[in-house]
């Protein structure tokens, strides 16, 4: 019921970073659990008129799949990275397989001279975001780390800079490239795809 | 894009973003130089990169989670919708009510239409395990169907639908929320209280019932238009909740887990046992809410996790401090589980969070008025601020804070101690929460989470102690109980938190066996779950130990009423024991735990003997013996040590008798009534025990005796033991216990004068005792023990009536027996014990009756030989019962000489018939 445990699931996380499928399909399990409680929890805190912010939930997905201190990675930089990509692969999974990249149609079209209106929360085509991401890492792989590191692993901007080796400012500077370029990307490339050469 | 021009692009956009905005075509002008194309390239790049959006700023999973929130809120906006109109059960849905946090709550009629009951189906849309909800429902809703309390919505059904989805048939109940319906009526403290008191009574109810709510909260409290509280949800969170004993829990987790965190107790948050004591926490903060106006923590960011951590480790603001300092006032939603009116008036408390005293307040017209939160909140309670603050600081203020302590154990003991705290008050009596405080000031409870387990851990076990015990009072108790009643008050004074008053609950609980197996599952469920985690904690392994006894006496001790589950107790027992081993030490540990063992061993040996294992009752009680002599020589003026080494004698001599050796086992009888007769000192209940005992003594004495064919001795201890019964049973009337040694006493002795052949002397005494087992039985059907010794009863009429010549009365009156030993076995847990040799008797005794109807002079042939073949048929019977029993070896010396009687009698009935077809 509770699902696998700490140490197991970090067995998982060492068994998929060697290639092991079936551990994928385990992970994908627990974070999908996780997943449905987060949603859980987004519906119930409407319902009972409780305003609360989510910023301390995706901390606690973490702990909740490896608690940090008993994890026997070489470094924590490791373990994150891993888990990043982990998640990177599991939640665009989960949005292709259920529809929802036909949701929110990419990135707001957000007419340039109304740059005022502030939309709160975006919707994102988490497919379309991923395969621009990786078209950026083609060309510049730090960036689409931070990107990776940040959006899907939901690490801090310092958090970032430990585990790639930078400074939190180059990090920082990164983060405003890529996100341009992504938002871009997405918004149709309509300056051409410049980066694509030609 | 060659990496150098990206290279060149990204350093002209952070230049171009970091100088002055008028600057930046200066800049873009001399960093592209000539270069269109990339100049173009940047500034499309700055256009995107200076869009205030928060694009990618919430992480992955919670945008997933949030996209995946809408759809199925969707999907269940239109099941929802879909459901009007639609059947569950018996049960048609005519309108939908409202949601919740679990599911949504429907209003509904009874299919037929023929009764206009309306009744509310909570539909729970989770994705579960239905099985093991399904299995859990089960095993609650005997208890919670049972429920019967004004201010509890009774649960009527449940079960899940075609789709997999857990649903729950609740009495309809119209009303508002009790805090909004305070604040909409504006009742003042004292209205509050009173109606908080009504709740605090049906929980109370629950309790004792062993049923804690878990989730008690305003929304599931409605006030109907009559002014009475109806308590919703009970048990429901027990049944959808997974069990929260797994090990494995982590902390963090559960602030997801709990769907309303603001009014869980710190336990809950943790993921650690559940008892009483949340329940108990969860309506201090609804009193807080409903007196002060407010919840009790501060939280700064109201993530779950911050408030989780807020309940677990800050102390609550007192009431009376936050009427004038208003910080976090949480919305009032309207929507709730239950509701059919909305509320009639407005809601003006729209506004949540801000750090200052003002507030702004809408009211429903939509004028924005700035109004002072305590001010607003006074006006609800028909009073001012300070006016407030001076009814709430002091006494109220220290009860509300003692519910809301973090430890279990410094609460309130019960719902009801809570409530009488607040009578007290209100009589302007002295509070129980004032002298706490000052006890404590000490700051001993310092230590939290390792012992919050410990402490909630034991209130489970003690209370299942109290629990047992109640059982066995609400049977006709023998001869053990004065030691359990000792054990008990100590434990009980060494909580002193009690999760139930036991004398009064004694009356409530129901008395059918089904729902004391159904608290016996439960008990064990804990106990085993508990046994698990406490293995370093000898305090709390000691109270274990107690608990699995108790329930082990009321699965099957058969000095008790017990529920006929013999090896279900011995079970039981040996985990006692096993525990109690451990703590004693081979005799090196504390007289108590000597002790304990001791009790146990005597335990555990009835156990075995009822289940037919002699040589293992010997073992246990030899085992026994030495150390309860040890203990009686520590403690030579100790009337206990004494009681408890007679005690070991006399279950020592019990099974010297069964496996034969009656010399043995008189000489332990002996030994056994020399002590009782030598005890001095003690209560006089305790003086009544031992006497009782030693009636019981001469009684199993006087049945050695007539083993051995010394009728006179018998007779005399049989009478000397009905002596003694007498005196104790004049001097205490009421007392059903002794009453029921009276007849046993009867019995025992009518027994033995029908086995020397005074039919004429025993059939008066069987009548007696007769008469009197059948009032027990008729007060309780499932009295396994009772019910079984009408049936010997009835064996002993049918056979003596047989012998004195009227076989056909004996015959119908055995047949009784007969019935009764059937019924017996059919029960579910057939003890392998009592069933068989109390049938091959019977059945040998009909068999007896038609050979005197064979015998009977005058009669003609054909009657003759009926009557003989039905006497062969019936030992046949009778020997087919015998031969099992006697092949697995559990006849005691007594009964292991029936086979070879009944082989002679079905021998003799042979030789008759073979007579009759001859022709002679």
């Amino acid at each position: 019921m509770s699902g696998p445990s700490s140490s197991e699931i970090t067995q998982l996380l060492l068994a998929w970073r060697g290639g092991d499928q079936l551990a994928l399909e385990k992970l994908t399990a627990v974070v999908y659990h996780e997943l449905h409680r987060m949603a859980q929890h987004y519906m119930a805190r409407e319902r009972d008129g409780h305003t609360l912010q989510t910023t301390a939930l995706i901390g606690e997905v973490y702990l909740r799949l490896v608690r940090a201190s008993e994890v026997e990675w070489q470094d924590r930089a490791h373990f994150f990275a891993v888990c990043a990509q982990l998640m990177r692969r599991i939640l665009t999974d989960f949005a292709r397989s259920h529809g929802y990249q036909k949701r929110g149609s990419g990135a707001p079209h957000i007419p340039l001279n109304e740059a005022m209106v502030i939309s709160p929360e975006p919707t994102i085509d988490l497919v379309a975001l991923e395969q621009a991401l990786t078209r950026l890492g083609e060309n510049d792989l730090r960036k689409s780390k931070v990107v990776e590191l940040r959006f899907f692993g939901g690490l801090t901007i310092e958090q970032t800079a430990e585990v790639l080796q930078i400074s939190p400012e180059t990090v920082m500077r990164d983060w405003s490239v890529a996100r341009a370029w992504l938002l871009r990307e997405l918004d149709g490339g309509t300056h051409g795809g410049a980066v694509h050469g030609a | 894009m060659e990496p150098e021009r990206w290279q060149l692009v990204e350093r002209i956009y952070h230049e171009a973003m970091e100088c002055e905005p008028g600057q930046r075509s200066f800049v873009l002008e001399h960093a592209c130089a000539q270069d269109q194309s990339l100049r173009e390239e940047v500034e499309s790049l700055l256009q995107y990169g200076e869009l205030p959006v928060d694009f990618l700023e919430k992480p992955a999973i919670e945008v997933m989670a949030q996209v995946l929130a809408e759809d199925l809120r969707e999907v269940e906006a239109r099941n929802s919708t879909r459901m009007i109109g639609a059947r569950i059960s018996q049960y048609r849905i005519v309108d939908k009510l409202g949601s919740g946090g679990m599911g949504d709550v429907y209003r509904a009629i009874r299919a037929d239409d023929q009764f206009e009951k309306q009744v509310a189906i909570k539909l729970v849309r989770r994705g579960l395990d239905t099985e093991s909800v399904e299995a859990r429902f089960r095993r609650e809703r005997q208890i919670l169907a049972g429920f019967d309390h004004e201010n509890i919505a009774r649960l009527l059904d449940g079960g899940t639908t075609d789709e997999g989805h857990p649903y729950f048939v609740m009495e309809l109940v119209e009303g508002m929320p009790i805090d909004e319906y305070c604040d909409e009526n504006r009742l003042g403290i004292v209205e509050r209280i009173d109606l908080f008191r009504s709740v605090c009574s049906a929980v109370q109810y629950a309790h004792q019932r062993l049923v804690v709510h878990r989730d008690i909260k305003p929304s599931n409290i409605l006030v109907t238009s009559d002014n009475i509280p109806k308590l919703l949800d009970f048990g429901i969170a027990t049944i959808l909740s997974p069990d929260t004993f797994s090990p494995e829990m982590e902390q963090t987790e559960t602030a997801l887990r709990i769907m309303t965190p603001l009014f869980a107790s710190p336990e809950q948050l943790h993921g650690q046992v559940i008892t009483t004591a949340a329940d108990v926490y969860s309506l201090g903060v609804v009193l807080y809410k409903l007196l002060a106006g407010q919840m009790p923590y501060r939280v700064d960011g109201s993530s779950p996790y911050d408030l989780a951590h807020a309940i677990c480790e800050t102390e609550p603001d007192k009431p009376s401090s936050t009427v004038l300092r208003p910080l976090l006032i949480t919305r009032i939603q309207s929507r709730t589980l239950n509701r059919a009116s909305l509320a009639a008036g407005p809601n003006p408390l729209d506004q949540v969070s801000g750090k200052s005293d003002e507030t702004s307040i809408q009211g429903a017209s939509g004028h924005d008025e700035i109004r002072g939160a305590s001010e607003f909140i006074g006006d609800r309670r028909d009073t001012t601020p300070e006016k407030l603050r001076r009814s709430l600081a002091g006494d109220l203020d220290q009860i509300i804070l003692k519910a809301l302590r973090k430890e279990p154990e410094r609460r309130y003991a019960s719902a009801r101690d809570f409530s009488e705290d607040l009578r007290s008050y209100l009589r302007g009596l002295p509070v129980s929460a004032r002298r706490d405080t000052f006890i404590y000031r000490a700051g001993k409870f310092t230590k939290r989470n390792k012992y919050i387990l410990a402490a909630t851990v034991m209130f489970v076990i003690v209370g299942l102690i109290g629990v047992a015990v109640i059982v066995r009072e609400a049977q006709v108790a023998r001869m053990q109980e004065a030691r359990a009643e000792r054990r008990f008050n100590e434990v009980r004074s060494l909580a002193n938190s009690l999760l139930f008053e036991i004398h009064d609950s004694i009356r409530d609980l129901p008395g059918s066996t089904a729902s004391r197996k159904l608290l016996v599952d439960r008990a064990l469920h804990y106990l085993d779950s508990l046994s698990q985690e406490s293995a370093d904690a000898p305090g709390l392994q000691r109270e274990l130990a107690t608990a699995y006894e108790r329930v082990g006496d009321v699965q099957g001790n058969p000095y008790y009423a017990n529920l006929g589950d013999t090896a279900g107790a011995i079970v039981s027992y040996r985990k006692a024991l096993a525990i109690e081993l451990a703590l004693a030490d081979n005799n090196r540990g504390s007289y108590d735990d000597r002790a304990a063992l001791v009790d146990t061993y005597m335990n555990l040996g009835l156990g075995l003997e009822a289940a037919g294992d002699f040589t293992a009752t010997l073992d246990a009680l030899q085992h026994a013996y030495p150390i309860a002599q040890d203990l009686a020589a520590e403690q030579p003026g100790n009337p206990q040590a004494k009681e408890r080494l007679a005690g070991v004698c006399f279950i020592l001599a019990n099974g010297m008798a069964d496996i034969g050796n009656i010399a043995h086992s008189l000489d332990f009888y002996r030994q056994s009534a020399a002590i009782r007769e030598s005890i001095k000192g003690g209560s006089t209940e305790f003086q009544e025990q031992v006497q009782t005992r030693l009636a019981g003594v001469y009684g199993y004495m006087a049945g050695d005796l007539s083993l051995q064919g010394d009728m006179s001795s018998a007779i005399a201890l049989q009478d000397k033991a009905h002596a003694i019964l007498d005196r104790l049973a004049a001097a205490d009337p009421q007392n059903a216990r002794l009453q029921q040694f009276q007849f046993e006493n009867e019995y025992w002795g009518a027994y033995y004068m029908a086995q020397n052949g005074m039919l004429v002397q025993a059939l008066p005494r069987y009548r007696s005792a007769l008469t009197g087992y059948s009032r027990l039985v008729k007060a309780d059907a499932h009295d396994v023990l009772a019910l079984r010794y009408v049936g010997k009863c009835y064996v002993g009429i049918g056979g003596a009536l047989a012998a004195l010549g009227k076989p056909i009365e004996g015959i119908q009156t055995t047949r009784k027996a007969i019935q009764i030993f059937d019924s017996l076995a059919g029960a579910d847990h057939a003890d392998a014990f009592f069933k068989p040799v109390d049938l091959a008797y019977a059945r040998a005794t009909v068999a007896d009756a038609y050979k005197q109807l064979a015998l009977t002079p005058g009669i003609s042939q054909v009657s003759r030989l009926a009557d003989w073949r039905a006497a062969r048929s019936w030992y046949q019977q009778s020997m087919d019962t015998w031969l099992p029993l006697k092949r697995k070896g559990q006849l005691g010396l007594f009964d292991a000489a029936q086979p070879d009687k009944v082989a002679r009698q079905l021998a003799d009935c042979d030789a008759q018939l073979a007579k009759i077809r001859v022709g002679r």
